[in-house]
Parts: C-alpha cells; sequence; structure tokens
C-alpha cells in the first residue's frame, strides 16, 4: 500500500515479469510480438527525428493528414469507449461489471496517451506544444480538444487511482463520463467544423463519433471479458451479456448514423460533396455491411469465449479501416486543382507510418499483459460504495 | 499605357500607401485572366524569392481546356493566397500562429507554429502548404541555393536540417511581405511577362488597382464561402 493505493508487491512483479518472460504461453508470445511492435515503432521514431517527416512519411500538402491521425482518432475513441463502458457498467450492470472496471480504466488511460504520441509523429513542431498554454486561440476546436483532453486524462487517471484504493467514487465517475462526451464530441468538431472538405462538414460528426466510441469500447470490454477464467460457461455467460448487448447497441447505432451520413452525402450535389458518391461501394460494402451489419446478425449466433473474442476483433479491426477512410476521405478531392494535381488524390502510408501505427498498438497490448502479469490490475475489483 | 508604366505606376501607389498608418493601408492583388498566358513565371518568380523547397508552390497556376473540338482554349488561373478578409485558416489555428496584420496580409509566425497542418485542411483555396523538410538534391546532399536564408517576414530563415523553421510549419503566400515593407511590389508583379498581376491599396481610391478593377468585369475566387477574398480576377 502507497498513499492508500493497493500496489503489487515486489515478489510478485518479478515472479510475474519471470513468468512473461521465460513462459510459453498465449501471453508470453502476444508478449514478444507486442515488444517487437513497440522496437518498430522506436525506429520509425527515430527515423522521424532524425531524418525528418517529409523524408519518411508519404503524406503531402494534398494529404496533410495521414494515418497517425487515424490512429490517434481510433485510440481515443477506445479510450471513450472505455469509459463509457466503466460510466454504464457501475450504472446499469454493477455486479457483471465491477471485476473488470480497474481493466477497462487502464486501458482507456494508456489508450489516450499512446494516441497523443502517435499524434505527435505526425507533428511538424512538437518542441513547441507549450503555445497551447502560452498562446492559446480559443476559436479553434483543436486548443479546445487540448484543454478537454489533459482534463479528461486527469480524470480518469483519478478515478483509476480510487480504483486502486479500493475506493469508486461515484462522483468522479459521472464527471469522466460527461468530461469524456465534451472531450470526444470536441474531436469530432474538429473534422465537422471544416466547412471546405464536405466529407467532414457535418453536425452529425461530433455524435457519430461518440456513437462509435461506444461501440469500440464494447469490443474492448467484451475482449477483457472473454480473455478471463470462469468455473463455468454458465458464469461466462453472465458476465459477457451486458457487453454483448453493448456490442449490439453500438452496431446499431453505428449502423443508423452510416447509413443516413452516406444518403445525405450521395443527395448532395454541391462541389466536393462527388466524394460521397466516389466512395459509396466502399462505405455501403466495407463500411456498413461488412463491419457492421454482418457483426450485428453473427452477435444474435455465438456465445463462446473464443467466438466473443473473434467478433470483438473484428470488430476492433474494421473500425480502424473504417476510420481511416473517413480521416482519408476529407483529402480525395483536392479543394484547387493546379497543372499537376490529379482529380483523385490516393495516399499510401510508408513502412515508417505503418510501424507507428503497429507500435501504438503493440504498446497498448505489451502494457496491459505486464499490468496482468504482474498483479497491477487484480483478477477481481471488491469495491466500497 | 506602356507596361513598363504600370510597374512605375503601382510601385509609386506602393510607396505612397507606405506612408500612412498600416491599419489604413489595405492591400489587394488584381490578376487579368484574359492577360495571363500561363508561363508561369509568376511560379518560379515566387520560388526563389522564397526559396520554397519541393512540393511547396505560393502561387501555382491552374491549367484548363475548354470547349470540345474544334472550338477549344487553354484558359489559366494563377492561385495566390487570398488573404480572405475572414479566413478560414487563422481561427483554427490552435496556437495564434497565423493570423491577420492589420494592412490585411493573413501572416505566420515561423517561431511559433506547431505544424499541426490544421490550417491546410481548413483553406478552402489550397493555399498553404506543410514544409515536411525535402530538398531539390535528395535527403543529404543539399546545394548551397537550398539551405541559403530567405527574407520571408522580415527574417532570416535558413532551412539548415530538419529542426530549423520554417522546416515543420505551414507557408504560404504573403503578398512578399517582406519586399512590401521595402517599397518593392510582390515578386509575382514584377516577373509576370504579360503584365496580367496588379498590386496596391484598395483603401486609395485613386490607386492603379482600384481603378483596374473598376472598369473591367471580375470576380472572386470561391466567394459564396463568405471568405472574402483580397484577390480580384479580372474576366
Amino acid at each position: 500500500m502507497t498513499f492508500g493505493i493497493s500496489l503489487p508487491d515486489k515478489d510478485t512483479v518479478l515472479s510475474g515479469l519471470k513468468d512473461i518472460v521465460k513462459g510459453t504461453s498465449r501471453k508470453s508470445k502476444l508478449f514478444y510480438v507486442s515488444l517487437l511492435g513497440v522496437l518498430l515503432g522506436a525506429y520509425a521514431v527515430i527515423r522521424i527525428l532524425f531524418e525528418g517527416h517529409g523524408a519518411v512519411t508519404n503524406t503531402s500538402n494534398l494529404v496533410p493528414w495521414g494515418i497517425q491521425i487515424t490512429t490517434y482518432v481510433y485510440l481515443v475513441l477506445i479510450s471513450t469507449g472505455c469509459t463509457f463502458i466503466n460510466f454504464f457498467g457501475y450504472t446499469f450492470y454493477k455486479e457483471e461489471y465491477a471485476p473488470f472496471g480497474t481493466r477497462l480504466l487502464f486501458l482507456g488511460i494508456f489508450t489516450a496517451l499512446i494516441g497523443m504520441i502517435a499524434l505527435s509523429t505526425e507533428l511538424g513542431r512538437v518542441d513547441r506544444m507549450i503555445y497551447f498554454i502560452l498562446s492559446p486561440q480559443p476559436k479553434s476546436p483543436m486548443w479546445w480538444m487540448s484543454v478537454w483532453y489533459s482534463l479528461y486524462v486527469t480524470l480518469i487517471i483519478i478515478e483509476f487511482i480510487n480504483h486502486k484504493r479500493g475506493k469508486h467514487s461515484e462522483k468522479v465517475m459521472w464527471l469522466a463520463f460527461i468530461v469524456a462526451i465534451i472531450t470526444h464530441s470536441t474531436l469530432g468538431s474538429l473534422f465537422g467544423m471544416v466547412e471546405q472538405r464536405p466529407y467532414y462538414y457535418s453536425a452529425l460528426l461530433p455524435i457519430y463519433f461518440l456513437l462509435i466510441a461506444f461501440l469500440s469500447g464494447a469490443a474492448v470490454a467484451t475482449i477483457v471479458v472473454s480473455t478471463h477464467y470462469y468455473k463455468s460457461d454458465e458464469d461466462f455467460q453472465k458476465h459477457v451479456r451486458p457487453f454483448r448487448n453493448s456490442i449490439r447497441i453500438g452496431l446499431g447505432l453505428a449502423i443508423l448514423t452510416t447509413f443516413w451520413r452516406l444518403i445525405e452525402g450521395v443527395y448532395a450535389q454541391a462541389d466536393g460533396y462527388e466524394i460521397f458518391r466516389l466512395a459509396f461501394f466502399n462505405t455501403l460494402w466495407f463500411g456498413l455491411i461488412f463491419s457492421l451489419v454482418i457483426p450485428f446478425i453473427v452477435t444474435f449466433f455465438i456465445r463462446c469465449q473464443k467466438c466473443m473474442i473473434g467478433i470483438s476483433l473484428f470488430i476492433m479491426l474494421t473500425q480502424f479501416k473504417t476510420r481511416h477512410d473517413l480521416v482519408m476521405g476529407g483529402f480525395q478531392i483536392p479543394v484547387f486543382k493546379a497543372y499537376s494535381t490529379p482529380d483523385i488524390v490516393s495516399y499510401t502510408p510508408s513502412h515508417v507510418e505503418f510501424f507507428v501505427v503497429i507500435a501504438s498498438i503493440s504498446l497498448v497490448v505489451l502494457l496491459y499483459l505486464l499490468a496482468d502479469k504482474t498483479g497491477l490490475l487484480p483478477e477481481e475489483d471488491k469495491h466500497e460504495h | 499605357m506602356n507596361t513598363e508604366n504600370i510597374i512605375e505606376i503601382m510601385t509609386a501607389d506602393l510607396q505612397k500607401a507606405l506612408k500612412k498608418p498600416l491599419k489604413d493601408r489595405q492591400w489587394a492583388m488584381a490578376i487579368d485572366l484574359k492577360k495571363c498566358i500561363g508561363c508561369h513565371a509568376c511560379t518560379t518568380g515566387c520560388m526563389s524569392e522564397n526559396m520554397t523547397p519541393p512540393g511547396i508552390q505560393y502561387r501555382p497556376v491552374r491549367e484548363e481546356e475548354i470547349g470540345t473540338f474544334p472550338n477549344v482554349a487553354l484558359r489559366f488561373l494563377p492561385r495566390p493566397c487570398m488573404q480572405c478578409e475572414k479566413p478560414p485558416c487563422t481561427a483554427v489555428c490552435p496556437v495564434k500562429a497565423t493570423y491577420k496584420r492589420e494592412d490585411g496580409i493573413t501572416v505566420i509566425d515561423y517561431n511559433k507554429c506547431v505544424g499541426c497542418r490544421y490550417c491546410l485542411v481548413a483553406c478552402p483555396y489550397g493555399a498553404r502548404s506543410a514544409d515536411v523538410g525535402n530538398y531539390y538534391t535528395g535527403k543529404f546532399k543539399k546545394n548551397t541555393y537550398e539551405v541559403e536564408a530567405s527574407e520571408e517576414y522580415g527574417k532570416q530563415w535558413a532551412r539548415k536540417n530538419h529542426f530549423c523553421s520554417p522546416i515543420g510549419n505551414a507557408r504560404k503566400c504573403h503578398f512578399c511581405m517582406h519586399r512590401i515593407d521595402k517599397g518593392k511590389l510582390p515578386r509575382c508583379v514584377t516577373t509576370c511577362l504579360g503584365h496580367a498581376t496588379f498590386f496596391g491599396d484598395i483603401s486609395d481610391p485613386d490607386s492603379f488597382i482600384v481603378k483596374a478593377t473598376a472598369k473591367y468585369n471580375t470576380f472572386k475566387f470561391k466567394e459564396s464561402l463568405g471568405t472574402h477574398p483580397r484577390v480580384i480576377y479580372i474576366v
């Protein structure tokens, strides 16, 4: 115990580390794969720092934001989702959810922080971030994003510490939930307020981000719940039921918003809206049917632990591609065509950019595995309410 | 009026305007599309003046083929920064690194820009570029002209390595502010072969630019967006 926070003792940490480093279990293998991913990321960051952003990435004036921004959006939406699930779990399914609360918060904190690292690899001058404090611009959604983001991360860290002290606070949980809504709808507005990019410009986008966040959080929570040991299938079904329902609700809401966003875009005739027609089949078949409708139907027919992990991983993977399509869609039709500008802009990330993506996701997995094996994340949470 | 006189008249207008306080002079540019021959001299003149690296052109020229054979023609549209009166790019900058000067020029503080590129996303004209540290001669080998200092915004900006601004920053046309402040016309105005680009103070009713734009039909690019551009096209 340090300041009332329950931390694992030295022996538990050392034996956990030894177990994961020398073991042959699936978790050990995943540990080494994640470690390799993180090392690839370290290599990518070194290349960006020493050779320069322009030399190693494929972003351009036509595609100013690349796959690192996609990674940032993807990870912070997962973080928001974890906070949402934490809130709804404690509010509506306390008994089933409570054992996993600390784990979801841990993931919420680190997806938010690692998302920020991914974003920083895309900034031209990360050393000047101090100007967010010294020279604030309240008209900018990005500035508001930084304010709310800081508050959001602080709150979920406090919430996590409360869990580790065995004192779950309803007030902090409510505050974290409300600030998560504000923060991540602000992220949606960062895109949604750009009138010049019809693929982004929409009042629906902040709401869409929140719904997608809920879906991502539900998928992550289902993986966390389904990777645990249960005495019986009945026990597993009891614990997984709220999360399976959450995935269904998340998918249903995502289907609705994706469908109407697509239809409204296709219907519009103004300049720049041709992107919706250009992306119509990809959005319809991949973004809607393959990544949302099919998993929605499948959730009604699967029950086992492996199946739940599988469908959740499928959602996580397809959501990454959907996030990438969203970010890139804004740039496909150039706003000004000079003599050398293509009619439709394409972008393929460089291997360094791919490494940043792999490393960001690997780092989340690595930290979770280490926290799990060293006893930082308890098998069961018993809180004082 | 011969073309030499136009340059002299505009220079005299500029020097007259410089005697007024900053807020009382309002710079604007007019481009006569009937006179533009698509030679790209403005583009290259600008690139050499501002030492722009590969991929960055402050003033590209759009070339369009219009009509159907045999009735076809080429149409050119030079595009500097529109120096909008209501620029979408300044409001989105999270650190106020880009703002409007009192004389109407939208500037970038290279020492403050974090390189987030939100302004590139927000500009409806694609007038902003990110200097990501590219060189014409490759990654490591740089010719002397590539690291020589540009004089943008009245300061010296040498591109020695990718930790030196303007590398990592957003960049854009600033009507050659460093030249204007010294009483010289923007480089694109002086290099225009057809003398199709006019520059001056639109708050002065006697200036050449006001008279030239009053005489002909004009339009402003994407005016419907409510950005109120300071670049006027004569058709």
